[in-house]
């Protein structure tokens, strides 16, 4: 099993709510995204390359943890805190976690994996987003777990729920009948980085 | 590690995020993550976080686990943003506090729908904002300086209020502000007509609803066919807008038109995330949208491209226009009885029928004959007639595409392919949002798009039309039992637009009047309404401006006294009106009002008890159950106990509804217009809103165009500003909901302004330098961001952001209170300023 998100680059307009919902579903710490949507594009967020002579370009890419199936963090980690599950998933133990940051280090995907470098902070005084998520800790990483604690009630991560482009495709990619499947068999799509050999589970349609 | 910026470098973690996002895309998109600035994101982030906490939020770590045992509890009901999208929300209390506001499934999937800000709820809900408890102002209006006091009191002194202005000023002096699109809230529209005051009603997007219906019609549901017909055009046009961002949730519906190979082209001043979808983007001048209309369709007639026989069927081509009156020749003028009269089954009444002419030139009455001639000027007896599609060709004949290219900056070439689009025979829709509706001409680009809808004939069949974002699902609610309660008349109306006139020259409508007291009943009326200070002199002259509300706003910073409403998920509600979509929802209360705030309903009744007044309805549910009490409810089998236990129905009667289960406007044929035909033409011509302000009635009877008030070269304005300003609509608020959510915040923290490189050049000004903007009016103080898709000459400045967001000033100083006098709108976008960088002190 190597579950794995298919984005429609050519759907998706950059509207955030996938990031919105992983921040919420995950109670996420003030200021730490895990699911960031990336413009491609201009200097500015949201904005074009280009100009109207020439034309424009304005894509988006929402980026979070490539759950690779060959990850370089896992084995750049000392203490076995992250690694991959049976499903595929690249999951991160916070109580295993010693703070070294190697497999930030490792990660050619900048900025998915976030170090606590300070106590986290909330904006209520009460623990928003989804129950049996495992509780944010100082000098830890922490990043995507596929909504780890979604999957273990059946559930698909909270990103999936509900792309407003219906731009955003969970599945299974070993089997050849999951909808991802499907997609990344019938039309073009890139992963990204492929020069590193990680071999990322999140493809993008072009 | 290095910071890439703390709270004392910028002002706000705004470039820290947004660094962040552009560097991390620069490296995906450009070179591939070379550069691995893990660590300064990570410390740019940890600095930004103190930052933040310090604007009065808790800091407490609610960051521990959750476990299975504890138990939640889901309720329904629907996000209320005023955007339309009205998505139903599925509400998760834990411990009795909501935890989270997430996707909730409608019947038919394909409806489903969440948005970035409806995640927020409970940011908002528990936030620093939410207001508490009644409140009385002791500082100056504006300070932001209360006193708490109890309801009682405070209902004293709104109520003593009234009488005090009612004694000294007549009872018309006293104003309301309400409206709402949940049922229940729809309680305090009653207060207008219980205290015999005046109702202030609302003046936004009213040139498109307006001219709209006029032109073709609307269904049970709204001015088009439901949106997600849109999937079935095969050309899509854009228009004047920016779905993605205005609308959102019909946005996957043209995305699947384009996956099943549509066409998509985008029109308007600047480059939007829609025209990033888009085949073509094709630029055109701001308020400049009716020319373009107009000689699209003189193309399409020149060059024998019209539908003739759409006209001739479907629309008002046919009928004869009377030189003297400029009403259509009708059956009585000629004295034909006919021998069965067409009853209208809205009156009972016998219609009068317009006249048409055959090809053997012999008058007759609509329906009789099938091939009427739609071009020519008769007489018949002592009336003489030109046919409405004759004078619609008088009225189009200046417009050429080569003149539309003068006016509009659109190319001849780019005019005839646009023309070649509309020539063809397959589905053509426009998704056109109210964007051209915010210009002081904001009726004529609706009314000229209709008119190149019939000349081209796509209307009426799936996929053809204009998809326009206000819709309502309020059609079958029992409005009467509502707003006309036997015990109180409806009171008369005064616009929102004319509230600034009233107050400066004591009159309306020739009539004596003032306003001496204000209820603002859910409304941000400073970053909503225009022309602020002007405001601002208007809330001076009142002895009381009462706001009630969920949050402290600006509005309610100006306020005199303050009343705290319960939020949407702590009382139980209905969601009816106001959604792009067909369904009603149940709110139900997921959690007791927070607080001392209560729920709209139960404020009124409270004001009644107060007043002395009988109240007609025994419990709020019982006030739900008479909304619902109508024949289109009992036509399509819902009931408010029905709702209650199926929580989510379809309004829409089924036999409305095509094999697909869309509701097709125009379907058969038959328009909901007066003449029951598509209609170029306005045979009657009312203003909107009787103000007084005469305009000609000639002039609006068919498409035309003026150039707009301000934004555009040749304008008084334009003499000393030459930057055309755009308020457009972000897809981080709707207007100024969510403005201060702080999930959103940490990625757009600051207001911005966008500016083309090329004004931005010729004012030095860099990306990110903070600049003044300013005209007449006022200025505001804020970011300028270059952004290459803005067109030279324009800016956009996102609306939303709450004045105390701002270096200084505020963008709604920039905007004018002027209004056309028949359709009675505020002009957001039909504004002109200058731009300077900023040389004081910041921060
Ligand atoms: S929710 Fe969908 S459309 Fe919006 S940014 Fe995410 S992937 Fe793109
Ligand atoms: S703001 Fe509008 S689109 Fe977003 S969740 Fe609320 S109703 Fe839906």
């Amino acid at each position: 099993m190597r579950l794995g998100m298919v984005i429609d680059t050519r759907r998706c307009f950059g509207c955030q709510t996938c990031a919105v919902a992983c921040k919420s579903a995950n109670n996420l710490p003030n200021n730490n995204w895990w699911n960031r949507v990336l413009t491609e594009g201009g200097e500015n967020m949201d904005c074009p390359a280009g100009d109207y002579e020439k034309g424009y370009s304005l894509t988006f890419l929402p980026t979070s943890c490539q759950h690779c199936d060959n990850p370089a963090c896992t084995r750049a980690c000392p203490v076995g805190a992250t690694s991959k599950r049976e499903d595929g998933v690249v999951f991160q133990d916070y109580d295993k976690c010693i703070g070294c940051r190697m497999c930030v280090a490792a990660c050619p995907y900048n900025g998915v994996r976030i170090f606590n470098w300070e106590e986290p902070e909330y904006y209520l005084d009460f623990a928003l987003g989804d129950k049996d998520i495992p509780a944010h800790q100082k000098h830890v990483v922490e990043k995507c777990t596929f909504c780890a604690h979604r999957l273990a009630q059946g559930k698909t991560p909270a990103c999936m729920v509900l792309c407003p482009a219906r731009a955003r495709f969970w599945g299974d990619l070993d089997d050849p009948e999951s909808e991802v499947s499907k997609l990344i068999n019938k039309r073009k799509y890139k992963q990204l980085l492929t020069d590193r050999g990680t071999n990322p589970s999140v493809y993008y349609l072009v | 590690m290095q910071k890439i910026c703390t709270k004392n470098e910028t002002k706000s973690i705004s470039s820290c995020t947004d660094t962040n996002l552009v560097s991390a895309q620069n490296e995906v998109g450009k070179s591939g993550l070379t550069r691995r600035s893990f660590l300064k994101t990570s410390a740019a982030f940890a600095g930004a976080a103190a930052a933040i906490c310090s604007v009065g939020c808790s800091a407490i770590a609610p960051g521990g686990k959750v476990n299975s045992e504890a138990e939640e509890q889901v309720f329904t009901g629907m996000c209320i943003a005023n955007c339309n999208g009205a998505c139903r929300l599925a509400i998760t209390v834990r411990e009795g506090k909501i935890v989270s506001t997430t996707m909730a499934e409608f019947p038919d999937p394909d409806y489903n729908r969440i948005c970035l800000k409806g995640l927020n709820h409970p940011l908002r809900i528990y936030g620093p904002l939410r207001l508490k408890y009644p409140m009385r102002r002791v500082g100056e209006r504006g300070a932001d300086q209360w006193e708490q006091i109890t309801w009682d009191e405070a209902l004293t002194l709104l109520t003593d209020t009234w009488e005090n202005v009612r004694n000294k000023y007549g009872a018309s002096a006293n104003a309301i502000s309400a409206g709402a699109v949940r049922l229940g809230s729809l309680a305090p529209t009653m207060l207008s007509g219980m205290i015999g005051g005046t109702s202030l009603a609302a003046s936004d997007d009213q040139a498109v609803d307006y001219i709209m219906p006029q032109c073709i019609g609307r269904t049970l549901l709204c001015s088009g066919s439901e949106p997600r017909d849109i999937k079935n055009a095969k050309k899509i046009f854009s228009w004047g807008c920016n779905p993605t961002n205005s609308n959102l949730q019909q946005v996957h519906w043209l995305l699947d038109a384009l996956d099943n190979g549509a066409k998509l082209v985008a029109v308007g001043p600047n480059f939007t995330h829609m025209a990033a979808k888009a085949d073509r983007f094709i630029r055109i001048k701001q308020g400049t949208d009716a020319v373009m209309f107009m000689a699209l369709s003189n193309y399409l007639v020149k060059n024998d491209l019209a539908d003739l026989t759409f006209l001739a069927e479907q629309t008002v081509a046919p009928f004869l226009v009377k030189a003297s009156d400029k009403t259509y020749l009708r059956a009585s003028d000629l004295g034909i009885e006919l021998p069965e009269p067409v009853i209208n089954p809205q009156t009972g009444e016998a219609i009068d029928l317009p006249i048409v002419v055959g090809q053997d030139g012999m008058p007759t009455v609509m329906g009789a004959i099938t091939d009427p001639k739609i071009e020519g000027n008769f007489t018949f007896g002592e009336h003489k007639v030109t046919t409405a599609y004759s004078l619609l060709l008088d009225a189009i004949a200046p417009y050429t595409l080569e003149k539309a290219e003068e006016i509009c900056g659109v190319s001849v070439a780019d005019g005839e392919w646009i023309a070649s689009l509309f020539a063809d025979k397959e589905p053509l829709a426009v998704t056109a949002l109210p964007g051209m509706d915010h210009y002081y001409n904001g009726h004529q680009p609706y009314h000229a798009m209709a008119a190149l809808l019939m000349v081209s004939g796509h209307l009426g069949s799936p996929g053809n039309g204009s998809y326009y974002a206000t819709y309502l699902t309020g059609g079958a609610v029992n409005w009467a039992a509502i707003y006309m309660p036997s015990d109180y008349p409806p009171s008369p109306e005064i616009p929102w637009t004319s509230l600034n006139d009233v107050c400066e020259k004591k009159t309306f409508n020739g009539h004596p009047q003032e306003i001496k007291s204000i209820v603002i009943w859910g409304k941000e009326a400073i970053s909503g309404q225009m022309d602020k200070k002007r405001l601002l002199q208007s809330f001076d002259q009142m002895e009381l401006v009462t706001v009630v509300d969920l949050e402290m706003n600006d509005t309610a910073r100006y306020a005199d006294l303050i009343l705290p409403v319960a939020y949407f998920f702590e009382s139980i509600d209905c969601a009816v009106t106001g959604t792009s979509h067909s369904y009603n929802i149940l709110g139900e209360q997921a959690i007791e009002p927070l607080y001392e705030s209560l729920n709209d309903y139960d404020i009124v009744v409270k004001i009644a008890e107060k007043l002395g007044l009988k109240w007609p309805y025994a419990s709020k549910e019982d006030f739900l159950r008479v909304g619902f009490d109508s024949d289109l409810y009992k036509a399509a089998g819902i009931t408010f106990d029905k709702l209650k236990e199926e929580k989510v129905m379809n309004s829409v009667p089924a036999f409305m509804l095509n094999e697909e289960g869309c509701l097709i406007l125009g379907a058969g044929g038959v328009y909901g217009t007066d003449t029951g035909k598509a209609q170029f033409y306005l045979e009657t011509v009312e203003p909107r809103v009787v103000t007084g302000i005469d305009f000609d009635k000639d002039s609006v009877r068919l498409p035309a165009w003026d150039p707009p008030y301000e934004a555009w070269d040749e304008s008084e304005a334009a003499k000393k500003y030459s930057i055309n300003l755009l308020q457009s609509h972000s897809k981080w608020r709707s207007h100024s909901t969510f403005a201060k959510a702080e999930w959103l915040r940490e990625l757009v923290p600051e207001p911005v302004i966008y500016i083309s490189p090329e004004d931005a050049a010729k004012r030095s000004i860099e990306n990110g330098d903070i600049v003044k903007v300013y005209n007449d009016r006022g200025y505001v103080v804020i970011k300028a961001l270059i952004d290459s898709g803005i067109a030279p000459g324009s800016s956009d400045l996102p609306k939303g952001f709450h004045l105390t967001d701002f270096i200084e000033g505020h963008y709604n100083e920039l905007s004018h209170n002027a209004f056309h006098p028949f359709t009675v709108n505020n002009c957001f976008s039909d504004v002109r300023i200058e731009i300077e960088k900023y040389n004081g002190e910041v921060g």
